[in-house]
């Protein structure tokens, strides 16, 4: 891949002019269209902007758009592709009905699907290290755990 | 031995809080008490939460307004497990402001705090209500009668769908009826799936407020200050529409 450009869950994109200081969450969220990255603080805490950059989570809110050029990027909506499978975490996330008002879970799953690539059988201390930093004010966290260990199971038995 | 010294400031400080008290106690009366929170063991408050229409639809009558934390979502999942039904399969009323108690917030995470457990002990009560009244229309125990989609099975394979259970009259539950359903505390069972709504969310479809994109609105960025204190000096409105990202 070229250093001018960047891959949005599988597309070539490149940032156009008048985008060059813009964030990957507004780059994502109103020149994609990708509603599923979700401004939430705006600082980087909150997590609810979580993508996966070549795999690893990232802040989308605080991540200028020209630092994920040549990378990866992967949003919530690259983990139901059209006529493809969906992927462990959203299987699971889906399975267990994790989401109360929903608002943070995109970020949460992103978050999951990082550690989930890093280590596919998670310890406790590991999830809870890795999911701390991704707020859920709604109190979904023990569903999230549970869909954390139901896309790991996943993951075991063949899944993508 | 210390002897406590009285200042003079602090003579005049005690002077002035006794001067005040019978000014400022008598006022604090008519402050509006903030209203007690919902007891979960109220099971006449809970008896009022579910029922069945007239037609036989399941019916949720949430305590709490949804202005998007999902409340709405939440309890009807709670609803739909307890009763064997499909989410979608549960109507839901929101109450109508007026008509509702004054309440402290009605914040996601605290209403399903507070409801949860005895909505699920509500539902169950219908599931048991139904299930007799299936069962005296099949002329059997209660004990012979299975839940089945939109209604129950007898033993002879005959079903008796909730519309017919619910004969043109809604089906109200009586205090009783939750008090003895299901022991307080049991765990909730676990929810089929999501409601529709639910897996939207999870798919980035935009579902929320700052999700509407209409046809032809302006990209809005957020300039901030490089310094503190700094002003704007000057816009130029006519370079919005250069840029290309509208």
């Amino acid at each position: 891949m070229t250093t001018d450009a960047m891959t949005v869950n599988g597309r070539a994109a490149t940032i156009p002019p008048g985008w060059e200081h813009e964030t990957l969450l507004s780059y994502l969220r109103f020149q994609f269209g990708l509603a599923g990255v979700r401004f939430g603080c705006g600082v980087g805490r909150c997590g609810a902007c979580t993508v996966l950059l070549d795999g690893r989570a990232a802040r989308a809110c605080t991540l200028p758009a020209v630092d994920a050029l040549g990378r990866r990027v992967i949003t919530v909506e690259g983990f139901a592709p059209a006529g493809g499978a969906p992927t462990a975490v959203l299987r699971a996330w889906e399975e267990l009905a994790v989401p109360q008002c929903g608002y943070c879970q995109s970020g949460q799953m992103a978050q999951a699907a990082a550690l989930l690539a890093e280590r596919p059988r998670p310890g406790r201390d590991d999830a809870e290290a890795a999911m701390a930093g991704v707020l859920c004010r709604c109190g979904t966290q023990p569903r999230i755990r549970a869909a954390l260990d139901r896309a790991a199971a996943i993951l075991d038995r063949g899944g993508a | 031995m210390t002897i406590p010294v009285t200042t003079r400031r602090g003579a005049l400080r005690g002077l002035a809080l006794v001067a005040l008290a019978p000014v400022v106690l008598p006022a604090c009366a008519s402050l509006p008490v903030l209203p007690a929170r919902p007891d979960p063991a109220d099971a006449e408050a809970a008896a009022g939460l579910v029922g069945l229409t007239a037609e036989g639809r399941v019916v949720l009558r949430t305590p709490r307004q949804d202005m998007g934390q999902g409340v709405l979502s939440a309890l009807r999942c709670i609803v739909a497990a307890e009763m064997g039904e499909p989410p979608e399969a549960v109507e839901v009323r929101l109450p109508a402001t007026e008509a509702m108690p004054p309440v402290r917030a009605t914040v996601g995470s605290e209403s399903l705090q507070l409801f949860a457990e005895p909505l699920a002990r509500a539902a169950a009560a219908l599931r048991v209500e139904l299930g007799r009244r299936a069962a005296e229309r099949l002329g059997v125990p209660p004990s012979q009668v299975l839940r089945t989609h939109h209604g129950f099975v007898g033993p002879g394979r005959d079903v008796v769908p909730l519309r017919d259970i619910a004969g043109g009259a809604p089906v109200v539950l009586s205090a009783a009826a939750v008090r003895t359903a299901r022991p307080r505390g049991s765990p909730i069972p676990a929810t089929a799936g999501p409601p529709p709504e639910l897996t939207a969310v999870l798919r980035g479809t935009p579902s929320f407020a700052a999700d509407g994109l209409p046809e032809g609105m302006l990209h809005g960025a957020l300039f901030r200050a490089p310094r503190l204190g700094a002003r704007l000096r000057r816009a130029t409105p006519g370079a919005a529409p250069t840029t290309g990202s509208a």
